[in-house]
């Protein structure tokens, strides 16, 4: 079994499945994820024929993660921690422990319930110490940049990109965006709304 | 940043939460905070965090105005950053 230094979550995958990079992503980023975020991706893909236009279009997204998974082609994976856990981000936490010496990034998109800090990435923040065991949970926008890096991505498109992750995550991610912008660098012309 | 004042100016926001304490016998300090919180705009609350990145205010003052848990998020966003940035990124890159 190889575990990619990358692991993302349901969310994430959903995420990224619904940019235009989606085929760039599935090319060239070594992402695992897990056999119960793959479940639950079956799930959101089972409302592919509702009448609710948001659940439609989080069903179709999730069919796109669904065929790369299944895809021996694409550089994403899915890996089984032993147990079937009941919600996604349990089994994050368990694969991120069981393998910490590999994975270095977690991709959550949910940052949970601020409140009880449950659920998503408030939920991760709690169970693991992430910079004790030398494991970060960046903005989903970060590894756009690291294909704009590596020329996978055009400086247009990465811009482009990044600043609809951007409008999702919400101002939490602005110093991460601000720091792709200077260390690509990408030089964007929009910018998310809570920028100005 | 200004104090509120009454028509006369003889009343600032200081005296009367200090009058409150008085009255109540106990602190205030949290509701007053939670409301300004509760009023902070995304754009508000981003710039509170760049004031923290550039050193201008405390990180206790930061996580008051816009709430821990969104504090730490921001932070370990931030940090993501430059962890996936800096050095050889291509180790994420598939051969």
């Amino acid at each position: 079994m190889t575990i990619h230094s990358i692991v993302a979550d349901t969310d994430a995958l959903i995420a990224y499945a619904r940019l235009d990079c989606w085929q760039d992503i599935i090319d060239n980023l070594n992402i695992s994820t897990t056999l119960t975020c793959y479940r639950e991706l079956k799930v959101h893909h089972s409302d592919i024929d509702s009448y609710d236009q948001r659940k439609q279009s989080r069903a179709e997204a999730a069919g796109k993660v669904i065929s790369a998974l299944d895809d021996d082609e694409s550089t994403i994976d899915k890996e089984f921690v032993g147990s079937i856990q009941d919600e996604g981000e349990r089994s994050i936490v368990e694969l991120v422990r069981q393998n910490k010496n590999d994975i270095e990034v977690i991709l959550m998109m949910d940052s949970g319930d601020s409140e009880m800090a449950e659920g998503g990435r408030s939920f991760v923040r709690n169970r693991l110490n992430l910079k004790q065991i030398g494991v970060t949970m960046p903005s989903l926008g970060v590894p756009i940049g690291v294909l704009a890096q590596n020329d996978i991505l055009s400086e247009e498109d990465a811009c482009a990109n990044i600043n609809e992750i951007g409008k999702k995550e919400g101002w939490t991610s602005k110093s991460a965006l601000e720091r792709i912008w200077e260390g690509v660098p990408l030089d964007c012309d929009e910018e998310p709304d809570f920028f100005g | 940043m200004s104090k509120s004042t009454d028509p006369s100016g003889s009343t600032t926001l200081g005296e009367a939460v200090r009058t409150a304490e008085e009255v109540t016998e106990g602190s205030i300090e949290d509701s007053i905070i939670s409301t300004v919180e509760y009023n902070l705009e995304d754009a508000d609350k981003a710039r509170i965090l760049e004031l923290y990145d550039e050193g201008d205010i405390a990180e206790k003052v930061a996580r008051q105005l816009i709430g821990n848990e969104d504090f730490e998020d921001a932070t370990e966003k931030a940090r993501g950053a430059d962890m996936m940035l800096s050095g050889d990124s291509s180790r994420f890159i598939s051969e």
